[in-house]
């Protein structure tokens, strides 16, 4: 069910890349993701591959459950494989039928579109594994604190989004629950055609958004009466500091971005 | 007639590093006919060992079986299985999603595929058996207090006329009126009915009072599973699970330590006040 998602849910160990700041590790996944968009010979993603293989060793998280987590993108990825196979002009011609046909620019194109996609989403994965929500936010917001100068409401931009974080797994778990009430009352979400199994979504979804609601004016409540008033003069009882692995992984990372360039230029 | 679970082991989120083993080698009988309490500590699996008496949940080992049926044998309808065993969710209030509260009950007989007629006839008599009058049938389910919209829910349930009534918590976050309002219909429901109700509760009082038998969850394992006075008597043992006995009992047994010969197995009120009468009438013989 729901639950079963890996893609993007924190995996608690200890390791040297969880300890990191959440700031070097958003700083990190922009890093990897220009790196692959640099890429465009077989070298630069050897580089790039090794490179996030020797990230997920230190970080202790299981590649298998890494790996899991690509399931829900396999769809997309079939299809963006499939429009580059098929789709793209160029030499030699090795098929074609109509506007399809089978090129040589075209299965390297797909090959690497391939690639690419997949080690974005594990490059981005990574960083979720191995960052808590709330850490996240946090580093989102000191990190873009310099946008206030073009009044951006950087500190209420992140507290919602660290509600709407909080409030997935809260909800996922009202749904399962809600689902299962209705279950025991003899409601069936598995059979019938398209328009029964949306019909049969509406004791699912109305409870739901009531529930949502209840939850909503429930928090502003107890925010009010904690005297949340905005960012303002707030304090942190954890600032965030950047430490000396911190500083070691900044010089690691424009260390293998200067690599994937040069692989880039030499090949 | 009977549901059964046989060696059931559950485990949440097996293979990851999150993994809980929930519930540990369960063996149960339950009976057409009796008023079960289930008590346990929050987290001690008993929320999740009701969701296997109606096969929404399957045990990761054993079995559950309804009338000696294994309940998740090739081919077997836990759709219909559902009908015989009512299960009322904690906060069933949550789950309302009608216009008006007589479409509401209607949704679970509507489920089961009976005709138009039926449906509306079971409705109108689960609406009964909870105390709710034909001037609720056109009003939101939203406009009405705690108490009565669980009322509204659990007529959802009784509507598909289980012959097994569960109910987690049915009590809980209700004032002391709402709760004697629903442990009343409770009663009038396994008493008149002959409705085999089975109810999970943390409150002492709330089990002592009504029910026959007692079964203990501690840590997913099945501590003692008794009458209320037997089991009411391993209340050191109860402590340490985070449960306790009923208020009565510890007075009984203070009233025994300072010389009072009252009996200290008593549960309930009604029991306690007859024991300490003749206590009293014996001294001063």
């Amino acid at each position: 069910m729901l639950k079963d998602i890996t893609l993007g849910q924190y995996y608690p160990v200890d390791s040297p890349i969880h300890r990191l700041d959440p700031r070097t590790k958003l700083s990190a996944t922009m890093i990897y993701i220009v790196s692959l968009f640099l890429a465009d010979n077989l070298f630069c993603y050897l580089m790039a591959i090794l490179f996030i293989f020797a990230v997920i060793h230190i970080s202790r998280v299981p590649l298998g459950y890494i790996v899991r987590g690509l399931r829900p993108i396999f769809f997309l990825l079939m299809i963006s494989v499939a429009f580059n196979l098929f789709l793209t002009n160029g030499e030699p011609v090795y098929w074609k039928w109509g506007f399809l046909q089978l090129t040589g620019t075209g299965i390297r194109q797909a090959f690497f579109m391939a690639l690419r996609l997949i080690f974005l989403i594990m490059g981005s994965s990574l960083m979720t594994f191995t960052t808590t929500p709330t850490a996240l936010t946090d580093g989102m917001e000191k990190g873009l604190r310099f946008l206030r100068v073009f009044k951006v409401p950087v500190h209420e931009v992140a507290m919602m989004m660290s509600i709407a974080l909080r409030f997935i797994p809260i909800l996922t778990e009202e749904a399962d629950k809600i689902q299962k009430a209705q279950m025991a009352r003899g409601a069936d979400f598995e059979n019938g055609n398209l328009i029964a199994r949306a019909k049969a979504l509406i004791p699912l979804l109305v409870p739901l958004f009531i529930s949502a609601f209840r939850r909503a004016t429930d928090l502003a409540m107890a925010m009010e009466a904690r005297c949340y008033h905005g960012g303002d003069g707030r304090t942190k009882m954890f600032p965030l500091q950047y430490k000396k692995n911190d500083h070691l992984s900044y010089l690691i990372l424009f260390g293998y971005l200067l690599i994937v360039i040069l692989l880039r230029f030499l090949f | 007639m009977s549901i059964e679970c046989r060696n059931v082991n559950y485990f949440y989120g097996k293979g990851t590093p999150s993994e809980v083993h929930v519930l540990k080698d369960i063996n149960l009988t339950i009976h057409k006919g009796e008023f079960i309490g289930i008590i346990g500590h929050t987290g001690s699996g008993k929320s999740t060992l009701i969701q296997h008496l109606n096969g929404l949940l399957q045990a990761t080992e054993g079995e559950v079986c309804y009338d000696g049926v294994n309940i998740f044998s090739e081919g077997y309808d836990r759709r219909a299985l559902r009908g015989h065993v009512g299960l009322v969710f904690q906060y069933p209030e949550h789950q309302l999603f009608e216009t008006d509260v007589f479409t509401d009950v209607c949704f679970g007989p509507k489920n089961q595929g009976l005709s138009q007629e039926e449906i509306q006839q079971r409705a109108r008599e689960a609406m009964d058996m909870v105390g709710l009058t034909e001037d609720y049938d056109k009003r939101s389910p939203f406009e009405l207090s705690g108490g009565q919209k669980r009322r509204v829910a659990i007529a959802g349930v009784l509507a598909m006329k289980p012959d097994y009534l569960i109910l987690d918590e049915p009590t809980a976050g209700l004032d002391p009126g709402g709760r004697d309002e629903i442990l009343g219909v409770l009663r009038k429901l396994h008493e008149e009915n002959g409705i085999t109700v089975i109810l999970v509760s943390h409150s002492m009082e709330d089990v002592a009072n009504y029910v026959d038998r007692i079964i203990v969850i501690n840590n997913g394992e099945i501590a003692f599973d008794d009458v209320p006075h037997q089991v009411f008597r391993h209340y050191k043992e109860l402590e340490a699970f985070g449960l306790s006995a009923p208020q009565v009992t510890y007075i009984a047994r203070a009233l025994r330590e300072r010389g009072l010969m009252v009996d200290d197995t008593v549960t309930t009120v009604e029991e306690a006040k007859k024991s300490i009468l003749k206590a009293l009438k014996n001294k001063n013989k």
